[in-house]
């Protein structure tokens, strides 16, 4: 009974090494691929570095443009948040009767949170205290306005807008300043340098597919009796294509991590000037990029190197098939 | 094991590589190609591990019929046999090791179990002492021995060689076509192609004779 239970439970130990070993080599060789892509960079120092440092410079430039745009964002998002807030002009001949009634139901409205009326007295006080001049006087009477500050429950754009324009639709109000303006122009100003960045990181990354490619190609051709063997010996096109792949995608990594150098280096170049037009909106930014920007940057040159390799690689298999 | 039923090749020029060539090699039999340069046999051979493909007839190989595999069923095909090339194909930048061990990676074998099958292969040829030279440093009868060790690795079914004596001295050649018999005594099917009939003749082996591409004998 003994020798039985022994019996058994060799059997699945047997299939499981038998199953293994051809695992364990795909994994081996996934392993020698990697490792050799790494040797590549010391062993093939100009083509390699060459190609590391081109596809680095293509791709910081639009990656530099995308992380100024991100920030220009920033700028007019802090901006609202900070001033999730209006103010309301009304008319100088305004009865008084008219504008509690238009104060208390924009108290009442759900997207305001408070309303402060300031009196045409205050403005002046304001006026002058923000003039530095200590007291305003006017020759004629005080043509400031009665003006209505709204704080609102939320910074949201769109709940801004319909705001605006409900309360624009009223008679007695002449004057909205909400920075609606500028944030549109900031708004657009963004959009531009996002759009122009995206459109440079596909020019530019297309470049730098070939630009990988065309170094893969090269190390295939001087490889091409090797590839031959292999193929005549039984490799699939997996294994002819395995460390083409490798080659790129550690090609793609190692100048993605320049590039993202390169953007951190140049954005702290243009940090003072980025900070300067910050605090010109009341804001502030930081004087870094994003770590997650960093990261993007070495991701998107990971998957060009690895798609040009691939691209190159099959194209160079179909061609060694019809040898 | 080898089947060909009325195989031919013609080229995009017009020209026939082989015409209706029909003939059986039964497992583990060990068969002579010959005929002179341009006959054909290169040709023959290269249609075996389906390098090539008949533009009409059939090949079988160890009951495949060659037309009808798929592309992804060609690599396991062709580690089923062995090849020895004339020009030897061997890596010059690697050792002796090396290329050896390449079949055995390439069919997806473990770093022990390389070692063991390229270490009894060269064992074979009688070249275990010079596993770590490199291919350079060898004579034209040492490449040629690690050719076949090459061939050997993986434990093929079948090996083709095509001229593997080509410039080695006629000892040396009989010592090699002796490998390609004791091959055949293990039951591999062997199949040499060579146009050296004063060497074939010393040995007692069916022949396959072809002449501008058509079956002779």
């Amino acid at each position: 009974m003994k020798k039985q239970t022994a019996k058994h439970s060799q059997v699945p130990r047997q299939n499981r090494a038998h199953l293994s070993a051809p695992l364990r080599a795909w994994r081996n060789h996934h392993r020698e691929c990697f490792r050799h892509a790494w040797r590549r960079l010391r062993d093939r120092p100009v083509g390699a570095w060459a190609t590391i440092l081109v596809l680095a410079v293509v791709l910081a430039l639009p990656a530099l443009i995308i992380s100024i745009s991100a920030h220009i964002e920033r700028i007019g998002g802090i901006w609202l948040s900070d001033t999730a807030q209006m103010d309301v002009f009304v008319s100088p001949s305004i009865e008084m009767a008219v504008l509690s009634e238009l104060q208390q139901s924009l108290q009442q409205d759900n997207r305001v949170a408070e309303v402060t009326l300031i009196s045409p007295e205050q403005g002046l006080a304001d006026l002058a205290e923000h003039l530095q001049l200590g007291q305003l006087s006017t020759a004629s009477d005080n043509p400031l306005p009665y003006v209505l500050h709204l704080q609102l429950t939320s910074n949201d754009i769109q709940l801004r807008e319909s705001l605006v324009a409900d309360v624009k639709s009223k008679e007695s109000v002449t004057h909205i300043t909400d920075g609606g303006e500028w944030t549109q122009r900031l708004a657009q100003l963004q959009k531009l340098t996002y759009e122009l960045g995206w459109w440079l990181m596909s020019l530019l990354g297309l470049a730098a597919l070939f630009v990988v490619g065309n170094t893969l190609r090269l190390e295939l051709y001087e490889r091409r009796r090797e590839l031959a063997l292999i193929s005549l010996i039984g490799g699939t096109k997996s294994y002819i294509l395995r460390p083409v792949l490798y080659d790129g995608a550690v090609t793609g990594f190692v100048g993605g991590i320049v590039a993202a150098i390169l953007v951190a280096f140049l954005f702290r170049s243009v940090a003072i000037p980025m900070q300067a037009f910050a605090e010109s909106y009341g804001t502030t930014m930081p004087a870094h990029v994003d770590f997650s920007t960093l990261i993007s940057i070495v991701a998107i040159a990971t998957a060009l190197g690895w798609l040009s390799a691939q691209l190159i690689g099959r194209f160079y298999i179909r061609k060694l098939a019809r040898v | 094991m080898i089947e060909f039923d009325q195989v031919s090749r013609r080229y995009a020029s017009g020209h026939f590589g082989l015409q209706n060539v029909s003939f059986n090699i039964p497992k583990g039999q060990l068969f002579f190609l010959t005929g002179h340069s341009g006959a054909g046999k290169s040709t023959l051979l290269r249609l075996i591990p389906a390098l090539d493909f008949p533009t009409s007839g059939r090949v079988r190989v160890g009951g495949h019929d060659l037309g009808r595999l798929k592309a992804y069923q060609l690599p396991k095909l062709r580690r089923q046999i062995g090849v020895v090339f004339q020009d030897h194909h061997l890596l010059t930048d690697r050792s002796v090791f090396d290329n050896v061990a390449l079949p055995l990676l390439v069919s997806g074998h473990t770093g022990s179990q390389v070692r063991k099958r390229v270490e009894a292969a060269l064992d074979k040829v009688g070249l275990i002492n010079r596993q770590r030279a490199n291919i350079n440093e060898l004579s034209g009868g040492e490449q040629q021995r690690v050719n076949i060790a090459r061939a050997l690795g993986n434990r093929p079914s079948i090996i083709l060689a095509d001229e593997p004596t080509g410039n080695l001295d006629p000892d040396l050649s009989k010592e090699i076509f002796r490998h390609f018999f004791e091959f055949q005594a293990v039951g591999v099917t062997v199949l040499i192609a060579s146009h050296d009939l004063d060497l074939i003749d010393q040995f007692s082996a069916p022949r396959i004779e072809l002449a501008k591409g058509r079956l002779v004998s």
